[in-house]
């Protein structure tokens, strides 16, 4: 129930967060500064860009057991796809087997053939 | 004599009512499907979407590197102080990053895997050694149907390959068309988080890159007040280019949303095609293309 506005508030907090961190870049960039204060500046921003960081670490963590649940998912589909490629290359490595069966039979009645046809020929040594 | 001529009459006869029975079931039931090319397009396109995407996680390392480096750099022309390696800024987790580059890469294998399964080259493999078979067997049986047969069997046999390699096409399409169905909502779902937390990562990586300016800009103005302008004029130009690079790479990486869109879009259109499927498909090729080409013209700044 309280949830709702802590969330909103620190989706505004990160919001300024960001804005602030743009200022920052502004002033030291164009701003008359002494050295001083552009190093109090740069410590700032570093700080601002840490806490930001940490407020999106943790929007980001809420959702990793999804994430995962999905790439299992994915990798599930791509599995599948595979699958249906190594059906094809089984097929075309079945036709080549009955290719080559074919082939060695013919070899082998060519080799036969002869010594099949000696006798009709009639001669006799 | 007759008899004989009749029967090889009727073969032919038959041979050729079969082929274009056989070749009319195919064909129809063809229709409705997507082309090879165009799955493979798609696949190949995922897959360099995912690589796209991927950038987006890597950028907010690299300025987590840069803002750690330069705000060391500052430490050092001040005090004369250093550490080697450098400390990064703060950035964010391998424990929230690794999730979603895993995410992306199953996209990027799911993308793999269609171009794989759609690729022409495994259905004419195919066509070649039913064709082949389908000559062998042609050989075998031509002496005993006669003589007349010879000049038919090898067109015949290119038919028959022909016919086997559609047939595997179509059923292999009808598979791999079940299987992008299976995958839609999982990957509208997927895209859905992606967008969530992509918006989030992109969101840091900006704050990373303010972070880094000031860093930078601090920097240089430390170098210039120690009076040596060749060197901060030096150190100027390479943070302009460093810059600049991280500006096209920002562009690009916040295109997540567009990019995920149109893929969904193409996907849609491969599984039930409309008549607008074609153009979505362009647009997510033309997409992917410019977004990639922009990011593989960055030369390393240093």
């Amino acid at each position: 129930m309280g949830k709702k506005p802590v969330n909103d508030a620190l989706k505004q907090f990160r919001e300024d967060i960001a804005l602030a961190l743009k200022l920052i870049r502004k002033l030291v960039q164009h701003g008359n500064l002494n050295s001083n204060e552009d190093d109090r500046l740069g410590d700032i921003s570093a700080a601002l860009t840490a806490i930001a960081t940490r407020i999106d670490e943790a929007r980001l963590k809420s959702r990793n057991a999804a994430i995962v649940a999905l790439a299992k998912q994915l990798g599930q589909s791509a599995a599948d796809l595979g699958q249906i490629h190594q059906q094809a290359l089984d097929l075309k490595k079945s036709l080549d087997i009955g290719k080559e069966l074919l082939d060695g039979f013919e070899s082998i009645a060519e080799a036969i053939t002869p010594v099949a046809a000696a006798p009709k020929s009639g001669k006799t040594t | 004599m007759r008899h004989q001529l009749r029967g090889r009459v009727m073969l032919c006869g038959l041979r050729t009512v079969w082929l274009v029975v056989l070749l009319s079931c195919v064909l129809a039931a063809c229709a409705g499907l997507p082309s090879q090319s165009k799955v493979k397009g798609f696949g190949q396109a995922t897959s360099s979407a995912a690589d796209v995407l991927k950038k987006a996680i890597d950028l907010n390392s690299d300025l987590a590197q840069r803002e750690g480096e330069d705000r060391d750099a500052q430490t050092f022309l001040e005090r004369g102080e250093f550490d080697l390696p450098t400390k990064d800024a703060i950035k964010l987790s391998d424990e929230v990053l690794k999730p979603r580059a895993e995410l992306i890469a199953a996209i990027g294998k799911y993308g793999d895997s269609l171009a794989t399964a759609a690729d022409r080259g495994t259905t004419q493999d195919i066509q070649a050694s039913a064709t082949a078979l389908a000559s062998t067997v042609g050989q075998d049986i031509s002496p005993v149907i006669g003589f007349a047969a010879i000049p038919i069997v090898s067109p015949a046999a290119k038919l028959v390959g022909w016919g086997v390699g559609l047939a595997v096409a179509n059923t292999e399409a009808v598979e791999v068309q079940e299987a992008m169905r299976r995958t839609h909502p999982i990957l509208i779902r997927a895209s859905n988080e992606l967008k969530a937390s992509l918006a989030i990562i992109v969101k840091n990586d900006q704050s990373h890159f303010d972070d880094w300016i000031t860093q930078r800009s601090i920097l240089l103005k430390k170098i210039q007040r120690s009076g040596d302008s060749g060197a901060a004029l030096a150190e100027f130009r390479v943070a302009a280019a460093q810059a600049r690079d991280y500006e096209t790479r920002k562009a690009a990486v916040s295109k997540y949303a567009s990019l995920l869109d149109a893929m969904l879009k193409a996907h849609e259109g491969l599984i039930g095609p409309t008549e607008n499927s074609d153009a979505d498909l362009t647009d997510f090729l033309f997409l992917v293309q410019q977004v990639a080409g922009t990011l593989s013209a960055l030369k390393p700044s240093g």
